[in-house]
């Protein structure tokens, strides 16, 4: 195995971790200077005793603007995994794809003030962030290029999961596109606040982040349950979607363009927005009633769908090749990844993975069996003091003259000493666990010790 | 002992792809977290002293830099003593690695009880409070936030030290729930008393609001003689008591904490210049 041998799936949610751990910080403190204004009187925000609201405005999008690429990359992931499959083809550019997806983590966190152009940041700050949203369009184009050329020549089985992964393309491209748009200060002084962003960011969040999710259940739902959605409900479902989102959101852009501001619960009837906002309210229901389709048929066919074995698309990533339903030890033998598309390498390379596997199998086993955990009471006893803490921190009421807060510190308390006991039994425990020795491919293992 | 040594590698994990151990890499990845979050309180600080409301508390009528720069070195001095315990446990030394560690939690509970006479200072004398200035504010907030984690930290070393007395045949004690709890509520009571009487006796030296010599011995005594049979508990804990289960294997333990130290010191290097020192330019 070797780090450009990674699914590209694996890759983006490498990245979108390191978003998560450093942009998570940024609205933790933002959160905790809020609630220091509001419980214990300070003046973070406060105008009167000489805070800057701008600051929070600052804070918030440090954190919300890596969250949108921490929304959007495991999309692109799933996307890279899916559209490959169908098309019969290795993902094209792989090393460019992993690539942009890690330059657009980088340029993440170098973009947050363009969500603030009317604030008044001053000319050079507003050049700059235009410059650098501006640059961070370019490995995302680079991507849609590398998914155009994946698809490319390829025997497209136009499966559900694909007709989400296609329409993603489509749907995240026109979001992409109006993104370009905002990056020029002076234009998005004119959209700032409208319909248009609320068109914009919802053809990159439904459009894009969730057709992805709903491409990717599809595609993993037979190695999950066993069983395979209808093709019949699953693009019936994607059709009455994809056209109720479009009915929903693109008539915002025009909106928007029109200067209808957003969270305004109302409008003048003589403003000539009508005709679209009710098109729109018509889309809201026909994707209302989509995705009401997918997920009764997702419900239906978890209990009644078509029972499939292993790898049922002819896949070409490991996870296919796992018996189905896959065992709680995942993999009897660790497997050796001699290419990108390592299940296909192995379907295509039968008898020397065969001879491979005998070999590893002997030494594994020499070593004691797989290896698994203990299954222990503590990590559930750590959660639920975690749990009883947290509600006590946010839903009991405290009121600091009657008992309510002692409720509230009581609880918090009792929470932290299950949450704290829990954490130290658990270390006492120590990492052991057990061994497997499993038989064959079965799931049952014949022996425990 | 010896026969360990050859065998464990302290830099490098061949068990994972980057060779890294496990709970090294998480901790590395809980303190970049960290960085950010220190990040964004002391840019607040920084933001505020650059935009001061007029008529505001000015820092130089509050801070008393000797006490900051004294509890400063001590600081940086249990990161030494925390060096030392890592040290000590890669060559298998649990004693040492033991007297270090409480070394560390020693200098460590010296820098909050600072904190602790600081924060009264400063609220009673100087009348800094959280909420009547922007100084306040955020001075409170990051300084405060940045005394949590060294408390964090004093707990973490006190669990390990305890932890190192596990014994190794599984008997003595009352497994988990016996020995072990006691032992800590023991160490930290120890260390809770002994900070409450040293500063109610510079409180009292000092005159410090309402607070006299005369009274002093009668008050206190009870602190002292709880904080005294405390320490014996310690000493009949630690007492010598056959093969413990703590050994070089624990090294990556406990030089995680020490990651974890080491980084908390170095932010309050980053805090003292840039919320103290930088006010004496």
């Amino acid at each position: 195995m070797t780090m450009m041998r990674l699914p590209v799936f694996v890759w983006m949610t490498l990245v979108t971790s390191f978003l998560i751990i450093l942009s998570f910080p940024a609205i933790t403190i933002a959160l905790v200077e809020v609630m220091m204004d509001r419980n214990f009187d300070t003046s973070f925000f406060e105008v009167s005793g000489g805070g800057m609201p701008i600051l929070w405005q600052h804070l918030f999008w440090v954190f919300g603007h890596p969250e949108v690429y921490i929304l959007i990359l495991p999309a692109m992931g799933i996307i890279s995994e899916i559209l490959p499959c169908f098309s019969r083809k290795p993902l094209y550019g792989y090393p460019i794809v992993v690539f942009s997806g890690a330059c657009i983590g980088f340029l993440g966190f170098a973009v947050w003030s363009h969500h603030m152009f009317t604030t008044g940041m001053g000319t050079v700050a507003t050049a700059a962030f235009s410059l650098a949203t501006m640059c961070i369009a370019v490995p995302t184009g680079v991507k849609i290029f590398n998914w155009i050329g994946t698809i490319w020549n390829g025997h497209l089985q136009m499966r559900t999961p694909m007709m989400f992964a296609l329409g993603f393309i489509w749907m995240f491209m026109i979001g992409g596109l109006s993104g370009v748009m905002h990056s020029a200060a002076p234009a998005d002084a004119q959209q700032q606040d409208s319909y248009f962003v609320i068109a914009h960011f919802h053809y990159v969040l439904i459009g894009g982040s969730i057709f992805a999710l709903l491409a990717g259940i599809h595609y993993w739902f037979p190695l999950i349950f066993g069983r395979k959605v209808s093709e019949f409900w699953g693009k019936l479902s994607f059709w009455v979607i994809f056209v109720g989102f479009n009915v929903t959101f693109f008539p915002m852009h025009f909106l928007g363009l029109n200067g209808m501001p957003r969270r305004t619960f109302t409008y003048d009837s003589n403003m000539g927005w009508n005709t679209a906002n009710f098109v729109s309210t018509m889309g809201a229901f026909t994707l209302g009633i989509g995705v009401f389709i997918y997920f009764t048929v997702m419900v239906y066919t978890y209990f009644k769908g078509e029972k499939v074995g292993r790898d049922p698309w002819d896949g070409r990533t490991l996870e296919w090749s796992l018996p189905n339903p896959p065992p709680a030890y995942n993999y009897r033998v660790i497997p050796t990844i001699h290419a990108r598309d390592a299940w296909w390498y192995e379907k295509q390379h039968q008898e020397e993975i065969a001879k491979e596997k005998a070999e590893l199998e002997k030494t594994e086993a020499a070593h004691g069996g797989i290896h698994m955990p203990f299954q222990s009471i503590y990590p559930l006893l750590t959660s639920v003091g975690i749990l009883v803490g947290a509600i006590g921190v946010s839903a009991i009421d405290a009121d600091w003259v009657n008992p309510g807060i002692h409720w509230k510190l009581g609880v918090t308390l009792v929470g932290g000493v299950i949450a704290f006991a829990g954490i130290y039994l658990w270390a006492l425990e120590g990492a052991e666990g057990y061994h497997l020795h499993p038989e064959g491919d079965g799931h049952a293992p014949t022996a425990k010790h | 002992m010896s026969s360990l040594a050859a065998t464990i590698d302290h830099h490098h994990d061949p068990s994972t792809s980057t060779g890294i151990p496990n709970k090294k890499l998480l901790l590395w990845a809980f303190l970049a977290s960290d960085c950010m979050f220190f990040g964004a309180l002391i840019s607040t600080h920084l933001i505020y002293r650059l935009h001061p409301p007029s008529g505001g508390i000015r820092p130089l009528d509050v801070f008393d830099i000797q006490l900051t720069s004294f509890s400063t070195f001590i600081l940086l001095m249990s990161s030494l003593m925390m060096a030392l315990a890592v040290n000590a446990i890669q060559k298998g030394n649990v004693k040492s690695c033991r007297w270090s560690l409480l070394t560390t939690m020693f200098f460590g509970a010296i820098f909050l009880g600072c904190q602790v006479f600081e924060f009264n200072n400063f609220v009673l004398e100087k009348h800094m409070t959280i909420s009547n200035s922007l100084l306040g504010t955020t001075f409170f907030t990051l300084t405060g936030t940045h005394g949590c984690h060294v408390a964090i930290g004093v707990l973490w070393l006190g669990l390990m030290y305890v932890r190192s007395f596990k014994r190794a045949d599984g008997v003595g004690g009352a497994g988990p729930w016996g020995s072990n709890l006691l032992h800590l509520a023991a160490l930290f009571g120890t260390f809770l008393l002994t900070m409450k009487f040293v500063l109610e006796l510079v409180w009292s030296l000092q005159g410090f609001n309402g607070y006299a010599m005369t009274g002093f011995a009668s008050r206190e005594f009870v602190t002292l003689a709880g904080a005294l049979v405390g320490l014996g508990a310690c000493f009949w804990f630690a007492r010598p008591a056959g093969a413990v289960d703590f050994n070089e294997r624990n090294a990556i333990d406990v030089e995680s904490m020490g990651l974890y130290w080491h980084f908390v010191d170095i932010v309050w290097i980053v805090i003292f210049t840039s919320v103290y020192l930088l006010e004496y330019l």
